[in-house]
């Protein structure tokens, strides 16, 4: 078995730490023996979505968010069509709005976006910081993260977290988070968050498998640095 | 009335803080608090130079203000390093007569660059330097856009931009100023890059047309002799350049020879930086040069240690600034021997109460070859223990260490010559643990 990933925007789309998911990914698929190959793409390659097992998307500053977009417009049907078969998207920090309806930007200038789910982003005046905690039922142990963001989506119809706990009381008002929709993973949540969270690497690896061979004897990885890691950080989040 | 008032509180508590030794941006706060608008009612000397950027404007600022005193100017500058509104406010209360005129020859400051939208309109310096943006402390500064909007609102026309000509991002103030614009850069040395090293880095995109940039060479980060393949953006003719680098020994266009106290890249522009804002006040080159070979500020870049037959070296970044632990990835790459790593970091940052490990994953672990040993130290020494994983060190080579003591204790069972990257501040803790066991460290 050979798993491709696409690296989108690998060069423009990475204000912090991105690169780790990648890594985490890699490393996980090598531990399982199974061969991988990465594509970093950006702004002057062609893509083709029938080649990934996965894409990985991060965040970019506003400027660099829409360089891409424009990009990224002449593959809309494409992409649609990959999320409808299943195909697996992970797109963490501002990077999500590019699949909603349009962008507005600094001059409240509307950028038509992917137009795969309903909502819009907008840019708000004080960028939300903070630490967070989000649930998913279906997760045994919440995901912990980061936000650093100066922008919002607005009518998310598609929410991946049920709850959220943010650590600055002012920006505790959305109290769901995230996008998820088939195969499609999204959140505000930014740099390395498969790194920190092994339990959803290993779900959303493990998912990316079995789509690929059902029969697979998946190995149990012993994540014990990563777990340690998690379980300090999600007490130091949760102790504040 | 209102302006006389809070110079002459601020003026007391500047001699208080004196008495006290104790330097704060406290006279300024106390000002300000009289008079909202203190800021703006002084009038500067005709010299007047704001320095700003992500790293480099510390030593910059220092390097102007010390040419300048060296040869015969009296300066105004905060050298405590206090750079935000309450500490231009004491400097400038500080160095002023009660009409708010200040008395100094020359006016320098190294301003925080998240301030310069509010402050540089306020004061309106003659000169403005701008040594670089690089991603740092994200929770602090958003990202390298982020600041350049904030700087790029600071600036009038009336300014002169010393800009670095090396770094794309600078290069974008010069496009619709109408005021005057000098550059500074290097040229191309044995420690500069062939390309860029990292996916990490900020913009490496042409800002006009969009196409990725080519480089000549890199100096650091995204640093370097750029062009774009497609359209005219490129590196500007440079006013102020290192042409031939030599160890420490610069060559300053072409014609003249200069020893720094240091032989690292990042500050040869501080160095040049300085020359440039220098140079066009009129003092001339030799003078320059003269000033800045008596210069003593500069820190080294590693301090060095024998642990039985064992080299080993300590070398510093700053937290939240992927680049500065770079600048350290770099030199330890250069080795090829077998190694032992320590790295580790009290705290991630004591401005704000965030925690956020990203930036780990902006330093490039991957540039390390034959570890024998990685140990990890501090709170953090888990999260920094899967980076470095997944870099591709082996679960067998990583130690954790609770503390700097612990680390001691565990050099006995690595192997190699030792390499401490450490935080700033916990550099220092290392060095007094060796010395406590009666290693000399220079």
């Amino acid at each position: 078995m050979k798993i491709v990933i696409a690296h989108l925007y690998y060069d423009l789309l990475n204000l912090y730490g991105e690169s780790g998911n990648v890594k985490a990914l890699i490393k996980y698929f090598e531990n399982q023996n199974i061969e991988i190959e990465l594509k970093e793409l950006s702004l002057s390659d062609e893509f083709d979505f029938s080649e990934y097992d996965l894409v990985y998307i991060g965040m970019g500053t506003e400027n660099n968010q829409l360089y891409a977009l424009e990009h990224l417009l002449k593959y809309k049907k494409d992409i649609k069509q990959y999320i409808q078969n299943n195909g697996f998207i992970l797109a963490t920090g501002n990077s999500l709005e590019l699949f909603g309806k349009y962008i507005l930007d600094f001059n409240k200038d509307k950028h038509k976006a992917l137009g795969i789910f309903s909502y819009y982003s907008s840019l708000i005046s004080e960028r939300i910081i903070c630490e967070s905690i989000l649930e998913d039922s279906s997760l045994d142990k919440p995901i912990i993260g980061f936000q650093n963001r100066g922008s919002k989506i607005i009518n998310n119809k598609n929410y991946w977290f049920s709850t959220i706990k943010n650590y600055k009381p002012e920006n505790n008002t959305d109290l769901k988070e995230g996008i998820r929709f088939n195969n499609f993973y999204g959140t505000y949540l930014l740099g390395p968050i498969l790194a920190r969270n092994p339990h959803l690497l290993k779900i959303l690896s493990d998912e990316i498998i079995i789509s690929k061979n059902k029969d697979f004897e998946i190995k149990e990885i012993d994540f014990d640095l990563e777990v340690k890691a998690y379980e300090i950080d999600r007490k130091r989040y949760e102790e504040k | 009335m209102k302006r006389l008032c809070a110079i002459i509180i601020g003026k007391l508590f500047v001699i208080i803080g004196k008495i006290m030794h104790r330097g704060s941006s406290y006279p300024g706060y106390m000002a300000l608090k009289i008079d909202k608008d203190i800021l703006s009612k002084f009038t500067l000397p005709v010299i007047s130079i704001v320095v700003t950027g992500s790293s480099g404007k510390t030593s910059t600022s220092f390097t102007i203000a010390h040419i300048l005193e060296d040869n015969g100017y009296s300066v105004a500058h905060n050298k405590d390093g206090a750079n935000l509104t309450n500490g231009l406010a004491t400097l400038l209360i500080a160095n002023s007569n009660l009409r708010g005129k200040i008395k100094t020859d020359a006016f320098v400051m190294e301003m925080d660059e998240r301030y310069t939208k509010k402050l540089l309109p306020l004061i309106k310096p003659k000169y403005l330097v701008i040594c670089n943006i690089t991603r740092d402390q994200p929770p602090r500064q958003g990202h390298f856009d982020y600041v350049y909007n904030i700087i790029k609102s600071g600036i009038t026309d009336d300014m002169h931009l010393i800009l670095n000509g090396d770094d794309p991002l600078v290069n974008k103030f010069a496009m619709d100023h109408k005021g005057k614009v000098s550059y500074f850069g290097l040229c191309k040395s044995d420690e500069s890059f062939e390309k860029l090293t990292s996916n990490s880095l900020d913009m490496v995109y042409c800002p006009l047309c969009h196409s990725k940039l080519n480089y000549d060479f890199v100096s650091f980060s995204n640093v370097g002799n750029f062009s774009c393949p497609n359209c005219n953006f490129k590196r500007p003719n440079l006013d102020y350049q290192v042409t031939a680098i030599n160890d420490n020994e610069l060559t300053i266009n072409d014609e003249y020879v200069f020893h720094a106290k240091t032989n690292q890249i990042y500050t040869f522009y501080n160095y040049i930086a300085a020359y440039a804002t220098t140079n066009l006040l009129g003092i001339a080159p030799d003078k320059i040069i003269c000033s800045m070979e008596n210069i003593e500020f500069y820190e080294k870049r590693y301090s060095y240690f024998k642990y039985s037959n064992r080299d080993g070296y300590i070398l510093s970044g700053k937290n939240e600034n992927a680049p500065s632990y770079n600048q350290a990835m770099n030199f330890v790459s250069r080795a090829s021997e077998e190694k032992t790593i320590i790295f580790g970091f009290e705290y991630i940052s004591l401005r704000y109460p965030y925690q956020d490990i990203s930036w780990l994953y902006d330093i490039d672990f991957e540039l390390l070859s034959n570890v024998s040993n990685f140990i990890c130290v501090g709170p953090f020494a888990y999260d920094i223990a899967t980076r470095v994983y997944l870099s591709g060190i082996d679960k067998e080579k990583i130690i954790i260490c609770d503390n700097i003591t612990d680390v001691y204790n565990k050099l006995s069972d690595s192997n190699g010559n030792i390499y401490a990257i450490l935080n700033l501040g916990v550099d220092k803790k290392f060095i007094t643990e060796l010395e406590d066991k009666n290693i000399k460290v220079d």
